[in-house]
């Protein structure tokens, strides 16, 4: 294992901490590998964010791609990556953690509900990856004092900062609104990554799931026009009077760059 | 009560005139007859508020001519025309449903209108321009007829090269829709359903000109004017009829992995003052008597239907017994009305004698 001296290795308590290992465990939802989560980026759904991130280290063989997503299990897509990861794009290193946290924030717009839930459920513990093998992603634990776990976690801090993000942005125009990463290549199946937008899908959730339809509250509805034949009988209504409700203000809320707490990442 | 059933009679009196069937005529017998079906101690009070009910939404074919009349002019005006032969010639009015169905006697009685005060019919209208495309009809209660002629209409060519959901989006045409009654919240359901099965343009550029909003909506402000009972827990039928609904309703929702709210009964203290009926207690005895004789003509009658309810035709995702619509005019008693109006089955002779194709 190469202990690359450009990451902070820490050490977690177990006992202070949410760890996650197994996808069928209380925190496993935090793990890529886990189902439930599927996105859908440039059209493709794609059933995890695992497969979205190993697909993007190939933008320039559509076809790994391909195979990647093809495939039912996140262990199956990820054996198909490491076939070829002599082959990922060149800049790899310097560019996955980008990737990652992007990954992040599409599993998080898309999946609003239950994943916000879940990173709500850490309340502010520290988020770790439990591995036996990879201690820049996760962490493992230590030999003497299974209690400790050592290692980057550099996912379980990408949760943290996420979890804050979250905090900071609840329903925010920024949660459900993923720009592509600003780097060359950026691709899938030959095409550039859209933006992600999910804004409309949060709004019609919120409409079904509050009854919306039943609110006295004529947004945009329109005019009635009275044919009045001055009959008395006919109980004569005012106009219905229009609400002019201005549309809310698209405030974007500035980017916090500084995140507080364990989340921190020097890059 | 005898002078109270010959005031209904007349106020009723050209139902369904225009056809050459007597016996579909409402007579102060029929009207004696109906009112024996329910309970002796409770028929003086549902004649008194059925004379209010006839009073304020029964239209007669006269009213409903004036009203055709009138939308004319108006129409003429807001589009800033001086002739409404003019504003005739640019307009096309749209036939889209069957023949006999209440657009198509709507559309007679316009043509009789227009020969009468302008000197031309209906197939000689919009012979300059489509202009304005106009969809008349009597009564909007769910607006499924209403969405569904629409939604055709729109993929329909208005000229060539075009459709009519184009014309309307880059305003070669202007949708009008003009309606004797309609129900504000279906209404507003039903541009929110254009919003987005049609296009933005369609539910923001048409106009809507009517002769009466019913709001059923059931809130602070609401009137509340059609069928809405109360909760009585002591009839037994009446929960056992609630229960069936909900368990049908869900089996229904949970294809859409939804869960209706229940609608039932009117919420306590609404409405805030009584403005429809002529007594609030009246009233509770009218919608209570409606709503057991409808339950008692459904187990009887044991239809297919699914739909139908004992406070008239609902849609299958509510939860509640009924539309309760309260509009009639001299050709149409709507089902989605009370069945007691108009519902012959299960040995129940209804009010009025309706013919559905």
């Amino acid at each position: 294992m190469k202990i690359n001296n450009k990451y902070q290795f820490k050490y977690y308590k177990a006992s202070e901490s949410c760890i996650f290992r197994k996808t069928k465990d209380l925190f496993g939802g935090l793990s890529n590998m886990a189902s439930g989560f599927s996105v859908n980026v440039n059209g493709i759904n794609i059933l995890t964010s695992e497969a979205l991130y190993q697909a993007c280290r190939f933008p320039h063989l559509p076809e790994v791609q391909e195979k990647i997503f093809k495939e039912r299990s996140p262990m199956t897509a990820k054996m198909v990556s490491k076939h070829f990861r002599n082959d990922s794009r060149i800049d790899w290193d310097d560019n996955r953690i980008k990737i990652m946290r992007w990954c992040l924030r599409v599993k998080l717009a898309q999946n609003f509900i239950e994943f916000g839930k879940l990173l709500e459920s850490t309340g502010d513990k520290p988020i770790i990856e439990d591995s036996s093998k990879d201690d820049f992603w996760g962490a493992i634990r230590d030999k003497e004092d299974k209690n400790f776990l050592v290692g980057v976690n550099a996912l379980g801090r990408l949760l943290m900062e996420l979890r804050q993000f979250y905090n900071e942005n609840r329903y925010s125009y920024d949660m459900f609104v993923v720009e592509p990463l600003d780097i060359p290549d950026f691709k899938l199946l030959k095409y550039d990554i859209k933006i992600i937008d999910e804004r409309a899908k949060f709004i019609s959730f919120i409409v079904k799931n509050v009854n919306f339809s039943d609110l006295d509250i004529k947004l945009n509805n329109p005019v009635q026009y009275i044919v009045s034949d001055n009959n008395i009988n006919i109980i004569n209504e005012p106009v219905i009077p229009e609400l002019n409700l201005k549309s809310v203000s698209k405030k974007r809320i500035k980017k916090e760059d500084r995140y507080n707490g364990q989340g921190t990442l020097p890059f | 009560m005898k002078e109270l059933i010959e005031e209904i009679q007349i106020i009723l009196s050209d139902y369904r005139q225009d056809e050459n069937d007597e016996s579909v005529r409402i007579t102060t017998d029929n009207i004696l007859d109906w009112i024996n079906q329910f309970d002796p101690a409770i028929q003086l009070q549902i004649l008194t508020e059925l004379k209010n009910i006839f009073d304020k939404r029964y239209l007669s074919k006269n009213r409903v001519k004036r009203f055709l009349e009138i939308t004319i002019e108006k129409l003429t005006k807001d589009f800033k025309y001086t002739d409404p032969l003019d504003f005739l010639n640019n307009c096309n009015f749209l036939n889209l449903q069957s023949t006999g169905k209440s657009q198509d006697v709507m559309l007679s009685l316009l043509n009789e209108v227009i020969i009468e005060k302008y000197q031309i019919s209906l197939e000689n209208c919009g012979l300059i321009s489509h202009k304005y495309s106009v969809y008349i009809d009597d009564i909007l209660c769910t607006g499924l007829t209403l969405i569904n002629n629409i939604t055709d209409w729109s993929s329909e060519e208005f000229n060539s090269g075009k459709t009519n959901l184009m014309a309307v989006n880059d305003g070669s045409t202007i949708l009008v829709f003009a309606y004797v009654f309609i129900h504000d919240k279906n209404y507003y359901k039903k541009v929110a359903e254009m919003r987005f099965k049609i296009s933005k343009d369609f539910a923001a550029k048409h106009k809507m000109y009517r002769l009466l909003g019913v709001d059923n909506n059931y809130n602070a402000t609401s009137k509340i004017d059609f069928v809405f009972p109360i909760a009585n827990l002591a009839y037994q039928d009446v929960i056992d009829y609630k229960d069936e609904i909900v368990f049908d309703v869900d089996i229904y929702t949970q294809k859409y992995n939804n869960v209706s709210i229940e609608e039932f009964y009117r919420p306590v203290g609404l409405p805030q003052t009584e403005m429809f009926f002529t007594d609030s207690t009246n009233r509770v005895v009218l919608e209570d008597a409606f709503l057991r004789k409808g339950i008692q003509i459904l187990k009887t009658s044991n239809p297919a239907n699914k739909n139908i309810r004992a406070l008239g035709y609902s849609i299958p995702s509510l939860k509640n017994f009924g539309f309760g619509a309260l509009c009639f005019t001299w050709r149409n008693v709507p089902n989605n009305a009370p069945l007691v109006f108009w519902y012959a089955g299960g040995g129940f002779r209804p009010l009025f004698k309706v013919t559905r194709r």
